[in-house]
């Protein structure tokens, strides 16, 4: 069993409700912190957890039928994560650079490495058997694991120079010497970018700017770390993978594209979940009408295609059936029966559908 | 009453709600009632060959090149829209940054529509978290810059997405629950950020494909998906989505699509004001 179980694909496949569901499994036997950096927050309805909650992990507790499953839930929150690093780091909780503020709201952009600096807390925190990360809906699989490499780039030695001559230029360190300037000036032409950027944005933003790299760079070992998260959780093998896709939305390409990246550090391969299959309630049925035929055909072929696929992509997948109800009570239920069977299944105590 | 069509569209909603499916059947239809079209995406995957197949113009935008040609446009110098723009410490900014990239690529479609008063452009929808962060950069900017020529640009972009003939944002909905509420919240949102022109529309509909004298011909799992549906539709008021497209038994993309485009005819349609 590993530390953290991540689970990846693009919206609409199901995958925020398969992970709190499988947070929801293991949670009966440990101690178990389910994390979604899901900007539509999905798991608030489905957890019923209020929006005003989000940024620590809380008690929720779950219970069908006459059980009773308690586990974590933590509601990402950029500014949050942001604000506690400021309080350990720099003594104030206090956001007060503009560019900062706005860049850490909940689409800002800086979301993503600051969810990486959360899961990192959270990792070492000790409180929690198994953590579920359920990653954010993206185009790739792997946005949430490129936040850290757009961090390394921008902390990249290269501009070494240029965070020295920003730091100089609001004079709280000792001034760098006029031949370095130039030097500067020459190689990465910040002073020069500063001039037409302050004729394009006007004062105050090159202030602002200048302050707001100013402090991401007094960070800078906090995020360089948090953006190794990505390549530390391959290269220790500390995560098991879920691929989601679902037979209505075949992202079987992403998913091949996000194993490839996984399979050269990891040693387990990710394993392929396919949701809301349908050929079971359908395959009984033979239809007599044109259009009716028509209709059976693509709800099995669609997923006949997919399924075929991964078979032959995939050692590891399982396969989820469609559960039809609008209650995302009745589906946390559901699925919960179907992790008990697809772990039957392994060991071999039954036989798979 | 002059019948016209807006400026820019954009599909969005929420994942799996087959948004480019839409966006394409969107631009057939605007084809189809005479307009000139232009099929614009800036990441995710390329749609270029079923534009081609469809006879739809297609550009896919390249971030450096649009900001290249913006910064030289503004400081009076190609010259310096390179050396800016190829910046390494710039790119790093804008790389580590994605609502700043979304400006410069809205900023790149503005310029397009500016270039040619009878084009409609309809923009291939980033998946939705996304589509709200480049919608929300445009307020977010505003505030960062707060003066000087990126200011005044975001600001006409502003004005130009609000304006009567600016932006329609369709947002698509599959029948469930949860992409409903998603649906209904995402709008909420946009209004509030000042987008008032959005239309919503349910994909995907299974009543509409199994018609009524059929429905005791289909197994209970069908039947029942349809009868959920028929319930979403009553709790949510049919007001909400005056189209409905059928999911449909096609095997090929372009077929989906051009039984699609006819749906989108109320969908674009748009009245001046007088």
């Amino acid at each position: 069993m590993k530390k953290l179980e991540i689970f990846c694909g693009t919206g609409g496949v199901g995958k925020s409700t398969l992970a709190a569901s499988r947070a929801l499994f293991l949670a009966r036997q440990r101690r178990v912190l389910l994390i979604t950096v899901d900007p539509s927050k999905r798991l608030k309805e489905i957890l019923s957890i209020d929006e005003d909650q989000k940024g620590s992990p809380k008690a929720v507790s779950f219970s069908p039928g006459d059980e009773d499953i308690q586990l974590h839930v933590l509601l990402m929150c950029p500014e949050a994560t942001l604000q506690r690093v400021f309080m350990e780091k720099l003594s104030s909780s206090q956001i007060t650079n503009n560019i900062l503020k706005i860049l850490a709201g909940p689409f800002g952009g800086l979301h993503e490495i600051l969810a990486l600096l959360e899961l990192q807390h959270h990792l070492g925190s000790h409180s929690y058997d198994t953590i579920v990360l359920d990653t954010p809906p993206g185009h790739h699989f792997v946005d949430f694991l490129s936040g850290g490499e757009r961090v390394h780039r921008f902390f990249n030695q290269n501009f070494q120079e240029v965070f020295q001559y920003l730091d100089a230029t609001l004079g709280t360190k000792s001034k760098a010497s006029s031949a370095g300037f130039i030097r500067l000036a020459l190689q990465s032409g910040i002073k020069k970018l500063l001039v037409y950027l302050e004729r394009m944005t006007g004062r105050f933003f090159v202030e602002d700017f200048v302050d707001a790299i100013r402090t991401i760079y007094s960070l800078k070992d906090l995020f360089l770390k948090a953006a190794g998260l990505p390549s530390q959780i391959m290269t220790e093998n500390l995560a098991d993978w879920f691929l989601v896709t679902s037979v209505e939305h075949d992202k079987l390409t992403d998913a091949r594209h996000l194993q490839q990246e996984l399979g050269a550090f990891n040693k387990t391969p990710p394993r392929l979940l396919i949701n809301r299959c349908t050929s079971q309630y359908i395959k009984g049925w033979h239809p007599h009408e044109t259009d009716l035929i028509a209709l059976k055909n693509s709800l099995i072929s669609r997923e006949k295609i997919i399924l075929g696929r991964a078979k032959e992509l995939f050692p590891n997948y399982s396969q989820f059936e469609d559960i039809n109800s609008q209650s995302p009570r009745k589906h946390l239920e559901k699925l919960l029966e179907a992790w008990e069977n697809q772990c039957a299944v392994e060991e071999g105590k039954m036989a798979p559908l | 009453m002059k019948s016209l069509v807006k400026r820019l569209y954009l599909v969005t909603g929420k994942g799996g709600v087959g948004k480019t499916l839409s966006s394409l059947a969107c631009a057939r239809c605007l084809i189809q009632s005479g307009q000139k079209v232009l099929f614009v995406d800036f990441d995710g995957q390329k749609q270029e060959h079923l534009c081609q197949r469809l006879s739809i113009p297609y550009e896919r935008l390249d971030l450096f090149e649009s900001l290249e040609r913006y910064i030289g446009f503004k400081l009076h110098s190609k010259l310096l829209g390179s050396w800016i723009s190829g910046n390494k410490f710039f790119r790093s900014i804008i790389d580590v940054i994605p609502g700043m990239s979304y400006l410069i690529y809205l900023g790149h479609i503005l310029y397009l529509l500016r270039e040619d008063e009878n084009l409609t452009i309809v923009l291939d929808s980033p998946s939705s978290g996304h589509a709200l962060v480049m919608l929300e950069s445009i307020k977010n900017y505003l505030k960062i810059f707060r003066s000087g020529h990126f200011f005044n640009d975001i600001k006409e972009m502003e004005h130009f997405m609000e304006s009567d003939a600016g932006l329609r944002i369709l947002i698509s909905n599959i029948p469930t629950q949860l992409s409903l509420s998603e649906g209904r919240e995402l709008k909420d949102r946009l209004n509030v950020m000042g987008f008032h022109d959005i239309e919503m529309f349910l994909n995907f509909s299974l009543s509409k494909t199994v018609p009524q004298h059929l429905r005791d011909k289909i197994p209970p799992y069908l039947r029942e998906r349809i009868s959920l549906e028929e319930g979403l539709e009553k709790e949510y008021g049919s007001q909400e989505w005056e189209v409905k497209i059928p999911y449909w038994p096609l095997s090929g993309d372009d077929e989906k699509i051009e039984h699609t485009a006819p749906f989108f005819k109320t969908l674009i349609e748009w009245k001046e004001k007088r």
